[in-house]
């Protein structure tokens, strides 16, 4: 208690203190009255109140001039209901409506299936397929180290028992080595074809390729 | 009092607390107490501002909360009990310097202002319920009346436990007191920066955006 | 300062200030130094800590005969000896009475009784409150089972999950107590809390630095921290839950929008870290025991420390794996996959010190040190059934389950029961001046054990199996007869080794053999002092050097210390803590009845506060007060 004597008065900090917690008081107000945008608001606010906090654990419950110690009993409180009001906010009022990171819902689905064969052949020309395979209403499709693919569609449908057309040119592309016709070789066509595709260029050219 | 009175007198009051004074870290057993107090009444009172963020939004009927929060009345308390805050902080930098007067005209305004706050909230209750806000009525008035009664039950204490401070110092030596006097300065305070938080997260904030 | 009033050498017994008020509000202040007036105004915390024990262990019996009840009803399939409603209040009595008026009065008990001693403390640093403590715990205790008599006992399990205790589905008075009884509890805890978390902070014999200090209080620390942090959240979901069954509150009301699930959450923000309260004090304990048994120091103690601080701030980062089956989102739920994984580490890290503590030991198998390696052994099972549900997805499978019943009853009674009934026997010389049986004892242990991992084992099966939790019946044909019937059994062999332990206890307190201040050759500061511990703990205060520091003075040669010829300023007994306790009994009973006579039951509310706002009053006017004690004169032991 002694060392209470030693201290200079605070009185004076006391008072301005008053003053300055008067005049945010005011200015919170007048936030309200002013047309700024919502965020501008919340942010405005929010800091003046943590400010306003602040100020009165600092001065008015004297930590600044005390023990460190009892600053970290307060903050060590502080900050862990803090953090469990947030999480518990969050937990509450932002619950995901999916309920699964595995399942893809019907629109996602949906466009898996579906592409546009009229934009396969840009896509056949990009990923480079032109050079092995010879496609006769693509322009400039003449490989020869791969099978000719025209009228591939007939032929999807019965290559492989079980397997629809759909079905064995999507193995084909992405798992190329899997039905390798005969007397080509296998293991020269790329496996990674697929990964080099957004889902909608791969749907476009499965669908263009079907249409063959 | 004369110089060797003092000296007496400070050897008295060394041999009736040299229990209380044996401290480890050199910070009274009171202070490490109403720190870790406040620490643990940041959870009590973040558990409480928080139910109310969660059912913010969600009450089925009306009346809703920013058709009967009144941001001048309330601003007007929240004033109130900021200068209660500054007045208890002059008592106890004058109970520090044993101004006894001063310490009793100080604390005893920061009781009134206190029951002026309570004053506010007490008009604010009734306005509530006679425009329909019951506890029962919807989830804001449940919310609203446990958080803000929490709150004001607290108030409530301080201002009984600052009152007794007034009356005993009539009657009682208050040279070893200034330590108490100082912990329920902390308590005072610690129910001032509730405020401010309930002020903004409450009061504010329901109106941004809304115009007025 | 803590030497002034060495100054004072005039002997015998005086009151060092006269001016100070003799006459409290109710006259004198109480001066029995026997009988039970001296033991209703104690404020000494040995005193305090003995009456904590005693009400546990009566508690503990309680339970336990409702747990036998559960296990007998359950024996047979289609049984009828305790069907619906009375089982749900079997089973919600047996786990509120086990954790809130069992193993918590129990470990307060140990905090009471070893930390002062092992900090080299006279008291701790508020007497009277310690006293308010306990008065508060016994009302709350008795307030709750006052229920068996008033219209029946809370019976919505000890999670109290609305709206199954809302008013919609739960109208009588049954969870009123429970709601009411906890907040008493509640506040008891805290109070204990802001005592010993001070007491440690502020109380310690000079040197005694933060890294000296044994790990017991070292957990003693980190567990009341936790209960300061946890328990407010649970009280505001009490009395949010008090103002929906009392007052027509909407917060768990889903007809007016209320959301039960959000009980759930602030349950277990305070649940979780409530494991954490009834476990950690029991690795401090096994602390203490292994380093004296295998006379070693204890291997990595800066690791135990550490670890255990780290387990208790996770505590708070852990609470919704609770609640992996209630459809949180997958993000929640990977999160608290991930805490809860995490939290596993600093637990296994202590068990290998544990390990390492022993390793290379000088091992002395005593009751003890059988206790303390069935806390690890038993602690591992049930932290690995435990880390298996981080897996949210096995979790989805065990949810509510005897599996998750075998789990914690794993870490409860094989982790927490093991270590205190090892302190017990640890501290038993020291508390009473007996050492307890060796030969009884071991047979109580062997009992235990084998009735223990009967009961409990079996259980991970029927859960795999299926059984749920909280079922009063089922039927023949699941394939669960065998296995409920070999827990019953099982039950009762281990009813027998608690018995056998307390009958060990009763005879060893008059037949014991006489222990001597140092038993178990310790190694911390309680065992440097007379068994049992006179009044005032210290002669004069030690000084601390080393962490162990009561085993390096016997190393050189330093360890007794005789008394410096200076008086012992001892704080005074008090009658007010007791009338505080009795006030919130009360203001309780008068708010669990109020909705039902308003003109009866809101004057004895009010009565209640009264008598506590009284008793405060005279708490704050009377002082610590405080007498001289001149230790070649008194008799010495506090009992």
């Amino acid at each position: 208690m002694s060392a209470h004597e030693e201290h200079p008065s605070h009185v004076p900090v006391y008072i301005k203190l008053a003053a300055a917690l008067g005049i945010v008081t005011a200015v919170e107000v007048a936030i309200l009255m002013m047309p700024l945008p919502n965020a501008a608001m919340y942010v405005g606010m929010y800091s003046l109140a943590a400010v306003k906090f602040g100020f009165v654990v600092a001065i008015f419950m004297h930590l600044k001039y005390d023990n460190k110690l009892l600053t970290g009993i307060f903050f060590s409180g502080f900050t862990i209901a803090l953090a469990t009001m947030v999480a518990m906010v969050s937990l509450i009022n932002y619950q995901p409506t999916k309920t699964s990171i595995n399942v893809k819902d019907t629109k996602e689905l949906a466009a898996l299936s579906t592409g546009n064969a009229e934009n396969g052949p840009a896509v056949f020309k990009a990923k480079g397929c032109s050079a092995c395979h010879v496609v006769s209403s693509v322009e400039g499709a003449v490989g020869q180290v791969g099978p000719k693919l025209d009228g591939l569609s007939e032929r999807a449908k019965t290559r492989v028992a079980g397997k629809d057309a759909m079905a064995y040119i999507r193995e084909s592309i992405e798992n190329p080595g899997a039905y390798v016709v005969e007397k080509y070789p296998a293991g020269l066509m790329p496996a990674n074809l697929r990964q080099t595709m957004s889902d909608q260029e791969y749907n476009d050219l499965v669908a263009f390729l079907a249409k063959l | 009092m004369s110089h060797a009175a003092a000296a007496v007198d400070h050897q008295h009051h060394h041999e009736e607390h040299h229990h209380e004074e044996y401290s480890y870290t050199g910070v009274t057993n009171k202070k490490v107490m109403m720190w870790a107090f406040l620490a643990s009444d940041c959870m009590f009172f973040g558990t409480l501002i928080s139910t109310y963020i969660i059912y913010h939004g969600k009450s089925l009927t009306g009346p809703y909360p920013v058709e009967v929060l009144s941001i001048p009345v309330t601003t007007a308390s929240s004033f109130v009990l900021l200068m209660s805050s500054l007045l208890m902080a002059l008592s106890v930098a004058a109970v520090n310097r044993q101004d006894i007067f001063q310490f009793r005209l100080w604390i005893f305004l920061t009781s009134v202002f206190g029951a002026i706050f309570l004053g506010f909230q007490s008009y604010e209750f009734t306005e509530f319920v006679l425009k329909g806000v019951t506890v029962q009525q919807n989830l804001f008035g449940s919310t609203f009346y446990t958080m803000t009664g929490t709150h004001g039950l607290h108030v409530a204490i301080g201002v009984f436990w600052l009152f007794s401070w007034f009356v005993y110092s009539f009657f009682g030596n208050m040279k070893d007191k200034a330590v108490d006097i100082e912990v329920a300065g902390l308590y005072w305070h610690f129910v001032d920066i509730v405020w401010i938080v309930i002020f903004t997260v409450i009061y504010l904030v329901e109106f941004v955006g809304v115009k007025a | 300062m803590s030497t002034s009033t060495e100054e004072i050498s005039t002997g015998g017994h005086v009151h060092s200030h006269p001016e100070a008020p003799e006459q409290g509000m109710l006259g004198p202040r109480p001066s029995a130094k026997r009988g039970i007036w001296s033991w209703l105004t104690t404020i000494d915390h040995k005193r305090i800590g003995i009456m904590y024990g005693l009400a546990a262990l009566f508690f503990l019996v309680l339970g336990g005969l409702e747990a036998l009840l559960i296990r007998l009803q359950l024996a047979v399939p289609n049984n009828a000896l305790l069907v619906g409603d009375m089982f749900n209040q079997m089973f919600t009595m047996h786990g509120t009475t086990m954790i809130f008026l069992a193993v918590m009065p129990l470990i307060a008990a140990f905090f009471n009784f070893v930390v002062p001693l092992q900090i080299g403390a006279r008291d701790v640093a508020f007497p009277r409150l310690n006293a308010f403590s306990l008065w508060v715990f016994i009302a709350g205790a008795v307030l709750i089972n006052v229920s068996w008599f008033a219209g029946g006992a809370p019976n919505g399990a000890w999670v109290g999950y609305p709206p199954i205790t809302g008013p919609q589905y739960n109208p009588g008075h049954n969870s009123d107590f429970w709601v009411m009884g906890l907040m008493l509890l509640g506040v008891s805890s805290v109070a204990a809390s802001l005592n010993f978390f001070t007491t440690i902070v502020n109380m310690r014999a000079p040197g005694l630095s933060l890294m000296r200090m044994p790990v017991f209080v070292w957990m003693t620390i980190v567990t009341n921290i936790l209960i300061l942090l946890a328990f407010p959240p649970i009280t505001i979901a009490l009395a949010q839950l008090m103002m929906d069954r009392m007052f027509g509150a909407n917060f768990f009301n889903v007809s007016k929008g209320g959301m039960p699930i959000m009980w759930q959450h602030w349950f277990w923000v305070f649940g979780h870290p409530e494991v954490y309260i009834l476990i950690l004090p029991g690795m401090g304990i096994v602390s203490e025991i292994l380093p004296t048994f295998s006379r070693k120091p204890l291997f990595g103690y800066p690791l135990i420390v550490f670890s255990g601080a780290f387990i208790g701030f996770m505590g708070f980062a852990v609470w919704s794996h609770h609640m992996f089956t209630t459809g949180m989102g997958v993000i929640a739920v990977l999160a608290f996959s991930v805490t809860t994984s995490i939290i596993a580490v600093p637990t296994g890290v202590k068990i290998f010190n544990w390990i390492g503590t022993m390793w290379g030991g000088n091992l002395r198998m005593t009751t003890p040190m059988l206790y303390a390696l069935s806390f690890i052994s038993m602690f591992t099972v049930g932290g690995f059934s435990g880390i298996m549900h981080s897996a949210a997805a096995a979790d989805m499978q065990q949810h509510d389950t005897y599996f998750i019943v075998a789990h914690f009853h794993y870490v409860l009674i094989g982790g927490a029961i093991s270590a205190l009934f090892g302190g017990i026997a640890y501290w038993f010389p020291k508390i009473t001046g007996r050492l307890m049986d060796e030969k009884l004892g071991k047979w109580a242990f062997w009992i235990f054990f084998v009735g223990f991992n009967m009961t409990f084992f079996p259980m991970h099966i029927l859960g795999l199996n299926g059984m749920p939790r909280r079922i009063y019946t089922y039927h023949a044909d699941m394939g669960w007869n065998f296995w409920n019937h070999f827990c019953t059994a099982g039950a009762f062999v281990l009813a027998v080794g608690f018995l056998l332990f307390f009958i060990n206890m009763f005879n060893s307190l008059k037949h014991g053999e006489i222990a001597g201040d140092d038993p178990w050759d310790g190694r911390t500061l309680e065992w440097s002092i007379s068994s049992p511990p006179p009044e005032y703990n210290f002669a004069v205060i030690p000084q601390v050097t080393h962490l162990d520091d009561f085993w390096h003075k016997k190393q050189s040669g330093k360890a007794s210390a005789s008394w410096d010829g200076k008086l012992i300023h001892m704080p005074l007994p008090s009658y007010y803590p007791l009338i505080c306790g009795v006030g919130m009994f009360v203001f309780g009973m008068g708010m669990i009845f109020l909705k039902d006579n308003m003109m009866v039951f809101l004057p004895i509310a009010v009565g209640g506060i009264l008598l506590l706002t009284f008793a405060i009053f005279g708490w704050a006017l009377e002082g610590p007060g405080g007498e001289m004690i001149d230790p070649t004169k008194e008799s010495g032991a506090y009992n």
